[in-house]
């Protein structure tokens, strides 16, 4: 592997691969770590990279330095400490209960099994497709399909409380709409 | 309307967890640029191991470590070279009060710190050791190798040819191609050109060692080696502008001179002697 190319890959899928390890530690600190080493054992290694497969192989490489070096310590799970959600998307009453919300949906995710989390957050986040998660995580559509209705559904145990005046707030306008959840 | 509730309560997380999650900013604590760089350093020593902080005790050892070996190294690699040039007999004394006199125009060469773990000397030339009871010794030289535990013995190694007279103890003899053989007082070893040893028993060895008394003996010798000793003892040339297959039997003492033991060896063999200057001689067959 050339220098050239390792920075290409760097610059490609560095921030996948960080988000990657930040959706599953919710450490900003430690998933930009994990990440640098990632990249840094490819290089020692001289590891021959297919374009194809190369994120794959970058995400398995990042989860398992994860896994060995964090796995046994209890992480304090600190999402919004590096993630700043966008206020403007927010009604006003949310708004008012920002704070609130922050602290019931970081315990929400805290609390989530790390595989759901993990497509849960690729999904809300990075907005990607059930197909585009599926491929990056190497796993079927179907199974992304059940982690994410497992994952909302946590979430609606979660968020009753804060949910429940939310939603009666949605029920006088809100159209019958899913999206994720067509098994029941 | 129970179940519409459900419904509806699936989808109120589903579009408010959209809302609130998406579009957000990520505040790293290091940029993407900056965790670039120091990637980017950390490529350019792939070799680098880790950096190990040696505090000051580790320093101490190691440098005790780094003395004792280079001691060591100069003790065991420390040597003494003893050389006699021409017409000069040497009685050099070994550390452990072993002794080997040198003939002239001869070699020893040994590592006197190390006697003690390892008695070995390198030699070539002629010599008479007598050596003290205790490890085992060994000579080498260019053709063969003598080994002893304590007795006294004659080597002689010149040119081609190398001859182990034993005197008292035991010693074993090994030529270049590893043959071996044990000598018992008496019994004198030649290694060949071709690395085989012949073995003579029960030899008259004062005659051997009869140099250490300065009286020099030959039995029927090549007439060619008896001059190269002449020239030895009294660091003259004699150049030999002949043929011959003659041998000489027949002794002489440094305390005549030059002249007068050519005088009386080469009448014996039919070769006459011409002095050119005080240490260049010429010898030539009589009825030239």
């Amino acid at each position: 592997m050339s220098k050239e190319e390792f920075e290409f890959l760097f610059s490609k899928y560095f921030e996948d691969v960080r988000r990657y390890v930040f959706y599953r530690s919710g450490d900003g600190d430690v998933a930009t770590d994990i990440a640098q080493d990632t990249f840094l054992r490819i290089w020692e290694k001289q590891m021959i990279i297919e374009m194809k497969t190369a994120r794959n192989l970058l995400f398995k490489i990042a989860g398992d330095l994860y896994i060995t070096r964090y796995h046994r310590e209890q992480l304090a799970f600190k999402f919004f400490d590096t993630y700043e959600p966008n206020k403007d998307n927010l009604t006003p009453e949310d708004q008012l209960n920002y704070e609130d919300l922050k602290n019931a949906y970081e315990k929400a995710l805290a609390s989530m099994s790390e595989k759901q989390r993990v497509v849960f957050l690729m999904s809300r986040v990075d907005e990607l497709k059930y197909k585009e998660i599926a491929e990056r995580l190497g796993l079927s559509v179907k199974a992304i399909e059940k982690r994410m209705s497992q994952a909302l559904e946590h979430l609606k145990k979660q968020l009753k409380e804060k949910i429940n005046h939310i939603v009666l707030f949605f029920l006088g306008y809100s159209p019958f709409r899913l999206t994720a959840n067509r098994k029941k | 309307m129970k179940e519409n509730n459900e419904h509806n309560d699936m989808g109120t997380v589903d579009r408010h967890s959209k809302s609130f999650l998406s579009n957000g900013t990520f505040r790293w604590s290091k940029s993407e640029a900056k965790a670039w760089s120091e990637v980017k350093a950390q490529l350019k020593s792939p070799q680098s191991g880790k950096i190990i902080r040696v505090n000051f005790k580790m320093r101490l050892v190691a440098a005790t470590v780094i003395v004792l070996m280079a001691l060591g190294a100069f003790l065991r690699f420390y040597s003494v070279t003893e050389a006699t040039p021409p017409g000069v007999h040497k009685m050099v004394m070994l550390p452990d009060g072993s002794t080997v006199e040198l003939n002239a125009m001869s070699t020893l060469k040994y590592h006197p710190y190390w006697w003690h773990f390892k008695r070995i000397v390198s030699f070539e030339g002629e010599g008479y050791f007598k050596v003290e009871r205790g490890r085992k010794f060994l000579v080498q030289s260019d053709k063969g190798k003598t080994q002893v535990i304590g007795t006294s013995f004659n080597i002689y190694s010149r040119d081609t040819a190398y001859q182990v007279t034993c005197l008292t103890g035991q010693v074993k003899v090994t030529s270049g191609r590893k043959e071996s053989v044990f000598l018992n007082p008496g019994s004198k070893a030649e290694v060949g050109n071709d690395g085989e040893i012949k073995v003579w028993r029960h030899i008259e060895t004062d005659s051997v060692i009869s140099w250490t008394k300065n009286v020099f003996v030959f039995r029927k010798t090549p007439i060619k080696d008896v001059f190269r000793e002449i020239e030895r003892q009294y660091g003259i040339t004699i150049q030999t502008n002949f043929n011959s297959k003659a041998t000489y039997t027949g002794k002489f003492t440094k305390e005549q001179n030059v002249e007068d033991i050519l005088g009386y060896i080469c009448p014996a063999v039919g070769l006459k002697y011409e002095k050119k200057t005080s240490s260049l001689y010429i010898v030539t067959l009589e009825n030239e």
